[in-house]
This record gives C-alpha cells, structure tokens and sequence, in this order.
C-alpha cells in the first residue's frame, strides 16, 4: 500500500478497499504504545425499515444496539472476555447511523485485531442468549430513561420528526426490545454486517501491510441490504411544536431544535455540516453577544450548547441546557437570528470563528478514538474525513447567512423542556 | 466552567448520543477512578515524564516534553485542605476570574481571544483527592507547528493565565457584584444539579453518610449552606489568602523545552508573594464501626445501590499494588466477578462495579438496578467479595486482572490527562514511584496478596437509592 501523505496535518494514512469488500484505513502513529482498532457498520438504530433478497423488512425498534450486544457471543464464549487474556479492552456503541466495534491494547495487537475481525463477522446466537440478555439491555434503557439529558433530545427529536426514525431513542424502549428474537438478529446481521457495508479503520504504531494481510483474510461478503426506509418524505415544519414532561430534577432542561433540509449524500453532508456548525457558533455559540447576554442575565449557563446535527433523511440545528425560562431563550436565538438575517454576519467574528475552528479540528487529530469514527462516518457519506482544513477554509460568510435564513425559523422550530417534579415522598 | 470550548461544537453531531456494550466507570463527584493508580514517579532519572522542579518556594513544575500531540496543554493547581468552608470558595473563585480581566473585561472579549488563537481553550479546574482540594485553572492549544508560520500561542496564553490570576476585573476594590451574584447562582445551580445524575447522586449521598464526621464527607463543590453563605468581599479576601499561602503544582505536557516553560512560567507568577504554606493531608480510618445502612426514595425507573468499605490500604502502604488487583479481580471492567456474576450470569443490571480512593483508603461498589432486585444483587455482590477473601480467585481471573492494569499503565504514557492525574497524585502523596516500578510491583503481586488485601476490607456503608417499584 502507499501512503497519502497529509502535510498541512502532520499525517499519513494508507486507505484501500479490499477484494473482499471492506475499506480499510491505517494511520500510523510511530512512538505511542497504544495501537487501536476500529471496526464500523454502516448500521444504526434508524435502519429499522430496509429490504433483504427482494423483501420488505421492518425490524423492532433497538434492534442495531441489541444486536451489538450479542455480537460479542461466540462459540468460544463472550469475546469481552477472550480480548481480556490477550490484554486488550474491547467495546462497542451504536448510534443513529453506525455500529462500531473497537478494542485499545499495547500488546498482541494481531491477535486482537484477528479476533475483533472474526468475532464481528460471526454471527452466534440462541434464544437462550438473546433471552438472558433482555434484563441487561431493559436495565440500560432504565439508565438512559431516568437520565435528563438524553430524554430531553430524544423528545425534542419526536417532535421536529413525523416519520424519520430519528423519532425512537437508540436503544429502543423496554417494549419494543421483547419482540427481537435470534432470528431477528440473524437477518439483521446478514443485511448489515456484510463487508461492502463495513469498514476498519486502525490507529497506532503498526504496519500497514500487517493489518491488511489480516483484513483481506477474510471472506468474501456479498451486498445485501437493499434500500433504506426512513418513511415519507417529511415537511420543512415539526410534527409538533412543543413538548413538556416532569422528572426528578433540580431545575429545567430544555432543548431546541430548527429543522433544516437535510445535506444531499456524498461531499456536500461534510460542507453542510461545517456551515451548520458555524451558523450556531455565529448565532449564539461562546463568542456570540447573544450568549454573553443570555449568560450575563442569568437564562443560560456554561453548560448551555448548541450545533448542528445531520443524518440520511434528516438534519437540524440544536441548542440546548438548564434554563429558569426556556421560552425567554429561545425568543432570544429566533430574535437574534432574525437580526443577523438582516444585518449580516459579524465579519470579524466570522473570521475569528474560522481560525478556531481549524485549530479544533487539528487538535481532534489527538484522539484515535476520533480519528476512526471521523473517518468511518464520513467514509460512510461518502465524504473523505481529511479534505476537511479545504471544506472548512472554502465556507464563507453568506453560506451561514443562508443557512440561518433557510433553517432559523419560528415555523420550523420545536421546543423539549422538562420540568422538575415536585417533592416527593 | 470552560471558555472557548463549547462541549458540543466539534463532537460530530450525533455521536453524544451513542450507548456503549457497557459503561466504563462514570465520573464521580469524587476522585476514583477505573484503575486508581496515581502511585507514581521515582526520583526522576530516565523516566520520559521527568522530573519536578521547584520554580518558587512551594511552587514545582512538572514539566513533559514530548512531540507527538497537536495539542499542548498545562495546569496550575492550588492546593488547599479540603473542608465545608473552603470547596465552595474554591470552586466559586475561578468561575469569577475567568468572567474578565482588566483587558478582557468579559466573556466575549475572552472568547474572541481565544477563538484568535486557534481555538485555544482556558477552563476552571477543581479535584477532590482525598481530603486535599486543589482549584485552579487549565488551558490546551495547539502547538504552533501546525499553525501558519509566525503564528504565537503559547505566550499569550501563558499571559493570559497570569491576567487571570493577578489582574481580575474589580471596581471599587472588589469583584464586580453582577459577575459575583451570577457565578454564585451557577455555583448553587450545580450543586444541586447532583441529583440530576442518578449514579453520581448515590454515590455523593453513600460518601455523605459514611463519612459525615470527616472531611471527605464533603462534596468537591462543596454544599448550599457555606455556598449560599459566601459574600464578595469574603471570596476576594479568602482569594487573596489562597495565592499568598498555598502550594501550588503546576503541569505542562507539550512541545516547549522544559526550561522554556519553567522561564515562561515562573515569569506568569512574578507578582505572586509567597507566606508560610496551609498544611493538607487526608485521615484515614483503617477498619469500618458498625455497619450503616441508608435509604432514599426518588421516582424514579432504576434503583442505585451503592455500598462504601474501608479498604485499609492507602496509596502509600506496600499492599496497594494487591489492592489494585483485587479491585481489577472484584469489580473493575469486564472480566471481573461483579461483571461476570451480577451482570452476565444474573442478568440484574447494566453495570455493577467498584473503584478505589488511594488517598482516603476507600471501595466503592455502585450498580443499577430494579428497585426489586435489592436483596438479590446485594447478596450477590457479598457472595463475590466473599470469594475474594476466601481466595476462591482462578489463574485467569488473576492473570486478566493484571494484564488489563499493566496495559492502562503502559497506556497511560500516550495520554496527556493520564500523565496529568498520574502526576498530580504523586506530588500530593509527596513522593515519586516510576510507572516501572509500579508495574513491576503488579507483575509480583501473589493470589495470596490479592486475598489478604481482600481480607482488610470492611463494609462500611450500604446505601440504596429506592425508585418506583414496577
């Protein structure tokens, strides 16, 4: 293989994709002990509706993160524990759009990297095992539901969506995961977990060469998920505007989204995004005067954040924290945003924010953890993770005015607040 | 509090929102960690993270200079004893500082001279290790070589902790009483936000039990009372005190030669004056009294168990390698007994384990469960401890146990907030063991040891946080 050498980054990665299928990616990282390895699924909780040999399927809501669990079943006995004896730590984690397998160790990085592959491909469930583990994945979905933080977006998600699954948490609910069955996890391995949808991507003081004798030792996997269905085709305005529950919390949270047109697939998701990043930074990130006003008045807090976030079929802007008076802050981004439309953006602002922004993203070139689901992501897109300094540097000022002016509206604004509940007994 | 890193900015949208085969431990209000192994460095010769050096009375530098990140990073720690008085004085001071300066008089002003520095970052920092507080401020930014030629950072971000420290926007001979009031609010708003996170609310409220007549019975942050007690001339006096009279530690881990950075440093600190130093240090009580059991009700979905045991070992005691094998063997990561029994085998949670507080001398078991499942996840988790002490302990889970310490502590080298804790742990326990001499005691460690230090172990504290029951 030879290497593509990044000289702005101070990088080199060798990329290929395999007569087998799979991508795979190296960075090497000479001086550091720690070798990691990335293993990725095009594969998340929203690819729930999709067709296999020609048939519709539709699939329980958490399956893609049921099936991550008992990935780590083989005949041999639970993976966690064989990449234990070769000194590795092993984990995995399924989002909205990908599953990913990864393990972290500084010795016998071919041994665990042999097994991260094999255990990924081979499928090994029975219906005594899927059983057993409802009571651990039920009690994970206790976690998440009892936790603020993640029931104030999923909310906030359920209503700027109608149909898109972004509507269902990731992990399911205690209801829909009593309906998977080994062979629901069959078929769902079959569909996804086939090398073309996969990728694997390695970082660390190893050789290229090495990793991709090992990868290519893998057999052959054919295409199998047809198409994807993430439901009709939604409307530029929520499903409904507002949503409000009570939990046992100390004040309110809330969080706000805009609903914006999703990012065509391919290059322009990666240059949507920066411009979606940046639109919230102008409008009310850390260097805004609408934050120093918020924080300055007391609606908002350091813990206050915001950003864009894009998936196939949806995207949006978000803010979102603990608030005495959520409307109060999200009158304050409509007004703001409003103002900016007509103004025009801060010019040296703009231009502060794109020198941060480059050095951030530099700086996230430290963690491999990063580097690997950078890379798979993107690559899922269709977008090649280290053009970013070029996309980045190429976004000018009235892109973000014409985002904020296309997504930054009342109508297409939903709001999640969740409300302490009074004492209890 | 942080500055010029708002925390979802570069997190790639939805990948916050990403549930993992299992959790790693979460971050407690209180310093334990997964692997708790902040013994640590020798007497400096040939070890890569050097040795520290004394740039002021009472003020070292721990200075490692490495070429292999994009980022640079240091800190600056005060260290203060930790009682209900001082954390949230501690706590409160920073978050003030860093609201303006003289010539950057407000957040904005602060942002955009960051955001000119390619996104630098300058955040409040207050620990809890053991009975010893420290509060002070970090900074990261990326090294220069990365950046357009000519480009500066490391000055002037070195210039500006010193703007921070030394030259705080006052008027009238105090802090401003906006910025004060709006701090203190924040302060109050995040102690009581404890109790949002249910896993870090039982184990504040297992540590507030167990330990209420002694200082590590109070919380980092400190509690509403002392907090809401506070008044603006109080915080710059006892502001003014903490410079003159603690000692400080500083860390830097980056590009710069060694001495470029003590010089750089020892400049930010000219205006400091320098009294006799407030002592620090923790009480351990070795062997827990009667036992206490403790319940609260919360409405909620998923009940927390939480149980507090005297350890009898601290950091500094010769069976501390044995005791970071037994809680690797006992509760820590996935091929431990609380893992493999009360989660793989039971199927009675997510997670279920346990850290150690080298300083304090402490165990902390922590699992989610059914609130009906009290009894049985309980008295399995006795039934596992009760193994360890009986010995009844196999090679392998010997042997997984010490693979998966020494890889963390080799692992440890390649990160920078590893080198940091790992660092700062050894100054507060006043002496250096190498990471190699570390590793060498865990490779010596016998099933005997494990077992002894199984044997001191004392349960102190059983805490259930009661949800609805289903």
């Amino acid at each position: 293989m030879k290497p593509i050498e990044y000289q702005r980054l101070g990088e080199k990665m060798y990329r290929e994709r395999l007569d087998n299928g799979l991508r795979i990616c190296v960075i090497p990282k000479p001086g550091f002990a720690r070798k990691y390895a990335f293993f990725a699924v095009n594969y998340g909780s929203i690819d729930t509706a999709f067709t296999l040999d020609g048939r519709k399927m539709r699939t329980p809501d958490g399956v893609a993160h049921y099936l991550e669990h008992k990935t780590f079943d083989t005949e041999r006995g639970n993976a966690l524990q064989m990449f234990a004896e070769r000194g590795a730590s092993p984990n995995a984690f399924t989002s909205y759009s990908m599953t990913a397998y990864y393990f972290d160790c500084t010795e016998r990085f071919e041994d665990n990297l042999r097994l991260l592959l094999d255990f990924v491909s081979t499928p090994c469930y029975t219906e005594e095992s899927v059983e057993k583990e409802r009571g651990i994945i039920e009690q994970e979905i206790r976690i998440y539901e009892d936790s603020a933080e993640s029931r104030v977006y999923e909310n906030l998600f359920a209503c700027l969506y109608s149909a898109h699954p972004i509507r269902v948490p990731i992990a399911g609910t205690v209801e829909s995961i009593r309906e998977i069955t080994a062979e629901t996890l069959n078929e769902c391995h079959r569909a996804f977990y086939a090398l073309p949808n996969m990728m694997l991507c390695v970082v660390g003081d190893v050789d290229p060469e090495t990793v991709k004798t090992i990868a290519a030792a893998l057999p052959a996997g054919a295409p199998s998920v047809g198409d994807r269905d993430y439901g009709p085709a939604e409307a530029p305005t929520p499903d409904r505007a507002r949503i409000e529950t009570a939990m046992e919390i100390a004040m309110p949270t809330f969080a706000v989204g805009f609903k914006g047109r999703p990012a065509a697939p391919g290059a322009e998701t990666m240059r949507r995004e920066f411009i979606g990043e940046l639109a919230a930074e102008v409008l009310m990130g850390e260097a805004s005067e609408l934050y120093q006003r918020l924080y300055e008045r007391g609606l908002i807090d350091s813990g206050f954040s915001c950003g864009y976030e894009g998936l196939p079929g949806a995207a949006m802007l978000t803010a979102g924290g603990d608030s005495r008076d959520p409307d109060a802050v999200c009158a304050a981004i409509l007004e703001e945003a409003q103002r900016i439309c007509r103004e025009g953006v801060d010019e040296a602002l703009f231009s502060r924010l794109k020198k941060s922004g480059l050095g951030r993203r530099l700086r996230d070139l430290d963690s491999f953890e990063s580097i690997c689901y950078r890379q798979c992501a993107y690559a899922f897109e269709g977008c090649d993770y280290y053009s970013f300094p070029e996309v980045f540097e190429a976004i000018g000022p009235g892109d973000v005015l014409e985002f904020l002016r296309e997504s930054v509206r009342k109508d297409q604004m939903a709001v999640s607040v969740i409300h302490p509940k009074g004492e209890t007994a | 509090m942080n500055r010029g890193r708002n925390s979802r900015f570069f997190s790639r949208g939805l990948f916050i929102f990403c549930v993992s085969v299992y959790n790693k431990g979460c971050k407690f209000d209180i310093c334990v960690e997964f692997y708790e192994m902040t013994a640590v460095f020798g007497d400096g010769k040939g070890l890569p993270m050097g040795p520290r050096i004394e740039l002021l009375p009472g003020v070292c530098l721990r200075a490692i200079h490495t070429d292999r990140f994009k980022t640079g990073c240091m800190n600056i720690n005060f260290v203060r004893p930790l009682t209900a008085q001082e954390a949230p004085m501690a706590a409160l001071a920073p978050s003030v500082l860093l609201r303006g300066t003289r010539r950057h008089p407000d957040i904005r002003s602060i942002s955009a001279f960051l955001d000119e520095h390619y996104g630098a970052s300058v955040g409040t920092l207050t620990r809890k290790k053991g009975e010893i507080l420290t509060t002070g401020f970090f900074a990261d930014f990326p090294e220069e070589a990365l950046l357009p030629a000519g480009e500066k950072v490391f000055n002037p971000v070195v210039d500006f902790l010193g703007e921070l420290l030394f030259d705080p926007r006052l008027a009238d001979g105090s802090f401003l009483p906006d910025v004060f009031e709006g701090e203190k609010r924040n302060l109050l708003d995040t102690i009581d936000w404890r109790l949002n996170d249910k896993r870090t609310y039982s184990v504040y409220r297992m540590i507030k039990n167990m330990c209420k007549d002694e200082a590590y019975g109070v919380p980092r942050l400190g509690e509403r009372p002392e907090a809401e007690a506070i008044t603006r001339d109080a915080l710059l006096a006892w502001y003014r005190r903490m410079l003159r009279h603690s000692r400080i530690e500083l860390f830097y881990m980056g590009a710069r030669p060694r001495d470029e950075v003590a010089e750089a440093l020892k400049a930010m600190l000219s205006p400091l004056e320098r009294g006799e130093l407030d002592p620090v240090g923790t009480e351990v009580i070795r062997s827990a009294g009667p036992l206490r059991q403790v319940e609260d009700r919360l409405d909620v979905l998923q009940g927390k168990l939480c149980i507090g045991l005297r350890t009898g070992i601290t950091g500094d005691d010769p069976d501390y390698p044995a005791l970071m094998m037994l809680n690797a063997v006992f509760g820590a990561g996935t091929t431990s007994k609380l893992f493999l029994n009360v989660r793989e085998k039971l199927s009675l949670c997510y997670y279920a384990s346990s850290s150690i507080d080298r300083f304090k001398g402490l165990m902390i078991v922590s699992s989610g469960i059914e609130t009906s499942n009290f009894e049985r996840t309980k008295a399995e988790i006795f039934r596992q401890l009760d193994a360890c002490i009986r010995g009844d302990i196999s090679e392998e889970e010997l042997e997984n146990a010490r693979r998966a310490i020494l890889s963390a502590l080799r692992a440890s080298l390649d990160s920078p907030s590893r080198m940091d804790e790992y660092s700062l742990g050894c100054a507060l326990a006043g002496h250096d063991v190498s990471i190699e001499s570390l590793m060498a005691s865990i490779r010596a460690v016998t099933k005997d040891e494990v077992c002894a230090a199984a044997k001191k172990l004392s349960v102190d504290t059983i805490y259930f946080l009661k949800g609805a029951t289903q």
